[in-house]
């Protein structure tokens, strides 16, 4: 008997550090529900899993022919705009591509919840799997773009070296606060589909009160903190930036976004595990 | 003694009573169980057992008992009484409102009938994945994948998605990775209820041998004669009150003896006089007037009803309604004469064969009781009675649609005279 496990369920919620463990004992699970949820997408749909690399290059596309030949934006940092743009751009798709399916994941993997327990927190960081395949492919295209800069101009418009390191912190920074903001609407979308077509515009939105079609040097110096302080996204992607092509990087603005960030992360985590206790009931 | 495997004390689960509302249009179902949810999660402290129950349903009211290792427990109830609820709470799908519940042993769980678990994943990830769910190890899942394809026939679909499977095979499955994967306990809801005679009898024997090999199985079922067959033991459970825990044979002769006579809900007025004016019981009745749970399609039967009237000046009137479920009303039939006055009379409706169709129908008898002119004190009073009951098809080959589809449609399925002429 003593090698059986044994579970111990009580009218009480299990507590925070309680759910965690299990988080990591059903750690397993999360490659099954991160295919469900790449698969989900696809079903049904002419060109299926293809739509995860067409999704995210169409914007790409739009975004660079509008500021290089309909209104060219000046970049000042001696790089190509293409090159500028997909710079920032990579980070900034991470946390817009998440909330476009994170809502959804609630929803999608209803039909296994009510069938089965596991940990429910899995489910928004399974939603994270096509993000990061979105991201992967995103990498290539900057790569693709930086590759075709060089050949025009003869010059490399990246800066090589350690500073490059600064791009995993970006993305960690912006994966938390895609989680941070789609987990709470995620179990909101249960109730009201509506949250879903309300974050996506406001992604759409989030995206011109960000820099990343335009340099940070667009918005007047005395109004810059507030970007910085309402927006941890404005941090990241200017980090994100600054490991790629150079730049100055503004390091209190930088601290303050990670540190806003983690706490709201931590907050929103604590929500998600508070609120699962009583999902079962809506399901 | 052992220890229990399974110990379950004094659970209780409440749901919220919502309504449907809308305001201007627009549905706003949603709001109080987002709000609900939003207190509960703000809150620090949960109340515990608040007893209002009038917007309250209590799916499960102070239900305790034991499971020991190697036991097989049915569990049975009309539908609604909260079986399915428990096995839930027991599966952690569910978190119960107060009680709590220790269980010695990994969990394997088939909850809702449905085309398997992810219907893109091949039939062979599918059961990697249960055995997951339940924390088997991935090698011990492999070795025992073997034996499930084989208990499920689905040896040849072994590398297609279950979604492209026949959908009897995919419950089939789900059936085989429960017995198949070596979890202590295993909590199954009505798997009986698909599948064709073979592999019925096949779960059957599933069932009573893992059962031999130590595992503890809680069995919900609607099916009398399995539960009677397999179970030791046997829970009944009524709007979430446990009503009798012990031998299968005693349980489920109390639960049928109820079954048949129906349920005397409490009279809606007049409480001195229901008391002596009431429908006394109600049952179904075969051809040959033994009492019976269920008709065959092709039989006749009856629908009976014992009324007292033990005053003399009222009248009783009583009728039946025949529903197809709760939502369709067939037909409503009163007997032509009126009952006599101040005594115990039985009345009984002839149910032609070859009349009602493989459902699930409700007889409601309804007795009311006038007063006459001149006792205008007396309030009229109505007693209610309802009495589910099914009509099976015992031998297909009688039936009327078996020429065709074999598929059961319609409210009714009357043998119908058909004529072909020639015309040119």
């Amino acid at each position: 008997m003593s090698s059986q496990p044994t579970i111990v369920i009580e009218a009480r919620p299990d507590t925070i550090g309680a759910r965690l463990r299990s988080l990591w004992q059903y750690r397993a699970f999360l490659g099954f529900l991160s295919k469900e949820i790449v698969m989900r997408r696809a079903r049904g749909t002419l060109l299926g899993f293809w739509w995860v690399l067409l999704r995210p290059l169409m914007p790409v596309v739009t975004l660079i022919f509008t500021f290089t030949s309909v209104k060219p934006v000046e970049t000042s940092a001696g790089v190509p705009y293409s090159v500028f743009f997909l710079s920032g751009y990579i980070t900034w798709r991470i946390f817009q591509s998440a909330l476009n399916f994170l809502p959804r994941t609630m929803t999608w993997t209803q039909s296994i919840m009510r069938r089965a327990y596991f940990p429910r927190l899995l489910v928004p960081f399974a939603g994270l799997a096509p993000t990061l395949i979105e991201f992967a492919l995103l990498l290539v295209a900057f790569v693709v773009v930086v590759a075709s800069a060089w050949w025009n101009d003869g010059q490399l418009p990246l800066r090589v070296g350690w500073q490059m390191l600064g791009l995993i912190p970006a993305v960690i920074g912006a994966l938390m606060f895609a989680l941070t903001v789609g987990m709470p609407t995620a179990v909101i979308a249960l109730f009201f589909r509506d949250v879903r077509y309300a974050i996506r515009s406001f992604a759409g939105v989030f995206m011109f009160l960000t820099p990343v079609v335009y340099p940070v040097t667009f918005i007047p110096e005395q109004y810059r903190w507030a970007m910085y302080a309402f927006n941890p996204m404005a941090a990241i992607v200017e980090l994100s930036r600054w490991a790629l092509i150079g730049g100055v990087l503004n390091t209190e603005y930088l601290a303050l976004s990670f540190a806003t960030n983690i706490i709201l992360f931590i907050l929103s985590v604590v929500f998600f595990l508070r609120a699962e206790a009583y999902l079962g009931d809506q399901l | 003694m052992t220890p229990a495997r399974v110990s379950v004390r004094n659970v209780s689960k409440v749901f919220p009573r919502r309504k449907a509302t809308r305001v201007r249009g627009i549905s706003t179902d949603g709001w109080p169980a987002l709000r609900d949810l939003f207190q509960k999660t703000m809150r620090r402290e949960r109340e515990r057992h608040t007893r209002q129950k009038r917007d309250q349903l209590w799916a499960l009211d102070n239900v305790s008992f034991d499971v020991a290792p190697g036991e097989i427990v049915g569990i049975i109830g009309r539908n609604g009484a909260g079986k399915s609820t428990l096995l839930k709470i027991l599966a952690r799908v569910l978190s119960p409102t107060a009680g709590h519940i220790t269980m010695h042993g990994r969990v394997v769980s088939m909850l809702e009938l449905g085309i398997g678990f992810a219907p893109d994943l091949t039939v062979r990830q599918n059961i990697q994945i249960q055995g997951r769910l339940a924390g088997i190890p991935g090698k011990r899942v492999l070795a025992s994948e073997e034996r499930i394809l084989e208990l499920s026939a689905m040896t040849p679909f072994r590398d297609i998605p279950l979604r492209l499977c026949p959908s009897g095979t995919a419950v089939q499955l789900g059936f085989a990775t429960m017995m198949g994967l070596g979890a202590e306990i295993v909590l199954a809801d009505e798997v009986l209820a698909v599948g064709d005679a073979a592999f019925r009898k096949m779960c059957e024997e599933q069932v009573e041998a893992i059962g031999a090999s130590g595992v503890s199985v809680l069995f919900v079922s609607h099916d009398m004669a399995a539960i009677r067959r397999i179970c030791s033991r046997t829970i009944w459970i009524d709007r979430g009150h446990v009503v009798q825990i012990g031998p299968t044979d005693d349980v489920v002769a109390a639960y049928m003896t109820e079954l048949l006579a129906g349920r005397l809900l409490a009279p809606l007025t007049g409480e001195a006089l229901a008391s002596s004016c009431r429908l006394l019981a109600a049952r179904l009745l075969d051809e040959n007037h033994a009492p019976v749970g269920a008709l065959s399609i092709t039989n006749a039967g009856y629908l009976d009803c014992l009324v007292r009237v033990s005053r003399p000046d009222v009248t009783a009137l009583v009728d039946i309604e025949l529903w197809l479920g709760e939502h369709h009303l067939l037909t409503v039939t009163s007997p032509p004469m009126q009952a006599p006055q101040a005594t115990t009379f039985r009345t009984a409706v002839h149910i032609p064969g070859d009349f009602l169709n493989e459902q699930q129908y409700q007889a409601r008898f309804r007795m009311r009781a006038l007063p006459h002119y001149d006792s205008a004190d007396a309030p009229a009073i109505t007693t209610e009675e309802r009495l589910d009951f099914r009509v099976i098809n015992v031998h297909r080959e009688q039936s009327v649609w078996n020429e065709w589809s074999g598929t059961s449609k319609g409210f009714i399925s009357p043998r119908l005279t058909w004529r072909l002429s020639r015309v040119q």
